[in-house]
């Protein structure tokens, strides 16, 4: 029954002695989940600040300016009436795109001659000028085509066979998954996972090593028995962390949830597990408590961004593949966001099995580790 | 003992008692840097896998697969023979985007009634469907538009005429400051910072708790010199790690950066300033180090996302406004970004001057918690 009694031990510690460490574990991935979701709630940039330089001033070039207004992508914050004008507002940031359209534009189309608009992005942020880019294109050559249907109209042809004639081939998309491109959608659930493992991995490995001071308390215990049973209680105050911020993502932040929680379950267990483990190793070997906490600095902000779950992993070299090969996180991230989403997550089993046999594999480590230092300590001591 | 004395005490305490301290103010900036470069390497999304399903097998229909095989954003790695093996393929992630073209198509194209081509790509990480959409409007409209031209010139008209009569109007767009939408230079210095923000509050906080925990030892010297001294020492030290995480980005992973040193000094400096002071304060708060170095690392997560970097503050609530503008990074990585990739940093005086009032305000309050925390302790020994 010593497992037990170290479970209970390791309760009443954390939620009666260290309240804070299971406030922590808990509220770190709440916490994120709650900002992120309050950050991204507009979940795509519209109005992106537009400035308009309109040369010709005809009715062709206001339709093409009226398209950009009514498109809610584009805000239009000014007119002006010089280069060096639009070049400021770009400069100044205070107009992210502009439009010129260039005189005689409206005489040119109508003589046949075809003309060009010229946009400008300021693609410092890729997050404005990939949505400016999509949309602009868009817009204008759904103006052109409206255009060129007249211009072959004018040509004696009727306007139902002259679009086709100059619009042959329309695309239809399908997107599926996050048809809207919700921003929320597409990083809540990984920005949660990610303050699942910040919480546990930042509170774990401080505790663990800070039984190193108190090992004549449990001398009767074995190394595995101890750290197990510790293992488990973190194990399932996680499991509960991502019980509690998935939800809160659900119901306030409507994020969809598609798949099963038996699937979700599993590999959230998987992760929380590995995780656990990782965070043991970590407090196994630190030398004190204050780098057992500041040693995973280098882990914890580079893992999601090498988990392919924004960044994809075949856009990576191969360093970058040998640390997402190593990060829990790139094992769940993806998967739970296609759960969420798509309610089938195609690596799930796979991806669990990993997370699960890499977490007992270090657990093995940490507990030869641990009765090592135990037993040099406890010499030291006699 | 003067501020150059307790300068050289606190620069032995980093190297020589608790090295950890020099190795994060020092290096793990840097660091960052490394990883981030790695990871970007490739700079954009290339080779989306892409499945086919040609229902038409023409030479039309052939050349528009061409056209998406030959652009080096998509790689075709199957042609499916229905459209539940496409759905397979997508539903398992062997591909992100498909392409189904649909019986008829040339035919329809030929007789002029035109044909519409199904695009379905999994928007689930919108990285891949930022890619997806606007490359393949550009090839679909490419296509659209020679196609269109040939139409077109069957009514009789000369091709050139016939391509401005099918495309009147054109886009053209000029992306300024990363033209090529550069992924590593969109992002790398702003991740700099941040891990650069995370060490300072951590190697300056920590130094400032040694103080807190041996109160007596420099009670002769004035509370003001103190914690002046401890601020100088890690702004020193942050500044060259600063220096050599752009001089890493810069040389190694060819970051653009056209902006002045002069700027780039002092936008720097004052950041360092402003999160030294900030983490002097906090230390007083702080009930050991390892709660201190949970925070620094949780924070920086939160901080990045918020500070406008990636989601444009312009599309933020009024409470993501609110905890953005109370950043320091708010001030400082949107800045070094278009100082690096445009030169010149429209907000560069306003966000100096508040990065200097904050860095001020909270030095004081830290320098008059010093003070009372020193007296209550002298007083409660004598």
């Amino acid at each position: 029954m010593k497992l037990g009694m170290i479970i209970k031990r390791e309760f009443r510690k954390l939620f009666i002695d260290d309240r804070i460490s299971v406030i922590l574990i808990l509220g770190i991935p709440i916490l994120y989940v709650i900002l992120f979701g309050i950050l991204y709630q507009e979940n795509s940039i519209k109005y992106i600040p537009t400035v308009v330089y309109d040369q010709d001033q005809t009715q062709l070039s206001r339709t093409v300016i009226q398209a950009f207004a009514d498109s809610e992508k584009f805000g239009i914050m000014s007119y002006v009436t010089s280069q060096e004008e639009m070049e400021e507002c770009i400069r100044k940031k205070t107009a992210q795109v502009s439009i010129c359209i260039p005189p005689d534009f409206g005489k040119n189309v109508k003589k046949g001659l075809a003309s060009s608009v010229m946009i400008e992005v300021n693609g410092s942020n890729i997050l404005f000028a990939n949505s400016a880019i999509g949309s602009a294109q868009e817009i204008i050559s759904a103006v052109s085509a409206g255009v060129g249907q007249k211009l072959i109209e004018a040509g004696g042809k009727m306007p139902d066979e002259s679009l086709k004639k100059v619009a042959p081939l329309r695309m239809g998309l399908r997107v599926l998954n996050n048809p809207t491109y919700a921003y929320t959608n597409f990083i809540l659930a990984g920005m949660g996972a990610n303050g699942l493992q910040v919480g546990l991995i930042l509170v774990v490995g401080p505790l663990i090593n800070k039984d190193y001071r108190r090992l004549d308390e449990l001398k009767e215990v074995a190394s595995s028995t101890l750290l197990f049973g510790k293992l488990l209680v973190y194990w399932l105050c996680g499991s509960m962390a991502f019980a509690v911020y998935t939800l809160l993502s659900i119901v306030c932040f409507h994020l969809p949830c598609q798949g099963g929680i038996a699937s979700l379950l599993l590999i959230a267990g998987a992760y929380v597990f590995a995780v656990v483990a990782i965070a043991v190793f970590v407090g196994t070997i630190a030398p004190d408590e204050v780098q057992a906490a500041a040693l995973p600095l280098l882990y914890i902000m580079p893992a999601l961004l090498f988990s392919g779950y924004i960044w994809p992993k075949m856009s990576m070299n191969a360093f970058g593949l040998g640390f997402s090969l190593v990060a829990p996180i790139a094992y769940m991230a993806d998967n739970i966001r296609d759960l969420m989403l798509n309610g089938y997550a195609p690596h799930l089993w796979r991806d669990s099995l990993t997370l699960y046999t890499a977490g007992i594999v270090l657990f093995m480590i940490s507990s030869v580790l641990f009765r090592w230092r135990r037993s040099r300590s406890s010499l030291e001591q006699r | 003992m003067t501020v150059k004395n307790i300068v050289a005490r606190e620069l032995r305490v980093m190297f020589r008692k608790e090295p950890l301290l020099a190795i994060i103010i020092l290096a793990i900036a840097s660091i960052y840097t490394m990883f981030m470069g790695e990871l970007y390497k490739e700079n954009i999304v290339n080779y989306v896998p892409l499945v086919i399903y040609d229902q038409d097998q023409t030479e039309v229909s052939r050349a528009l697969i061409q056209a998406f095989a030959d652009s080096e954003k998509y790689q075709v790695v199957a042609q499916v023979l229905s459209q539940e093996a496409m759905e397979s393929l997508m539903r398992e992630k062997k591909a992100y985007a498909a392409l189904s073209i649909p019986p008829d198509f040339s035919k329809n194209i030929k007789k002029g009634i035109g044909s519409e081509i199904l695009l379905e790509l999994n928007a689930a990480n919108i990285v891949f469907a930022n890619t997806i959409i606007s490359s393949a409007q550009e090839i679909g409209g490419a296509f659209s538009g020679k196609i269109g031209m040939d139409l077109v010139e069957s009514f009789g008209q000369m091709p050139s005429q016939a391509i401005r009569n099918a495309i009147p109007i054109q886009s053209r767009i000029r992306v300024v400051n990363n033209p090529t939408l550069n992924y590593s230079s969109f992002f790398i210095l702003g991740v700099l910072f941040t891990a650069f923000q995370s060490c300072v509050l951590m190697a300056a906080g920590m130094a400032m708790m040694n103080e807190y925990e041996n109160l007596a030892e420099l009670k002769e010297v004035a509370p003001v010199k103190v914690v002046f001294s401890k601020v100088l020492t890690y702004w020193i030290c942050g500044l060259i790690s600063f220096f050599s995480g752009v001089i890493v980005a810069v040389e190694i992973y060819q970051v653009p950066f056209r902006g002045s040193m002069g700027s780039l000094f002092l936008l720097g400096g004052l950041f360092i300033f402003a999160i030294a002071s900030m983490a002097s304060l906090f230390a007083a708060f702080c009930r050991d180090k390892v709660t201190l170095v949970q925070i620094a690392v949780a924070y920086a997560v939160p901080a990045f996302m918020f500070s406008g970097y990636t989601w444009p503050q312009h599309a933020m609530n009024l409470f993501g406004k609110i905890i953005s503008y109370t950043l320091p990074l708010t001030y400082t990585a949107d800045n070094l970004r278009d100082l690096a990739l445009g030169g010149y940093a429209p907000n560069l005086p306003a966000s100096l001057l508040i990065l200097l009032l904050f860095g001020l305000v909270m030095f004081g309050l830290s320098v008059m918690v010093y003070a009372r925390r020193r007296k209550q302790s002298v007083q409660g020994v004598t």
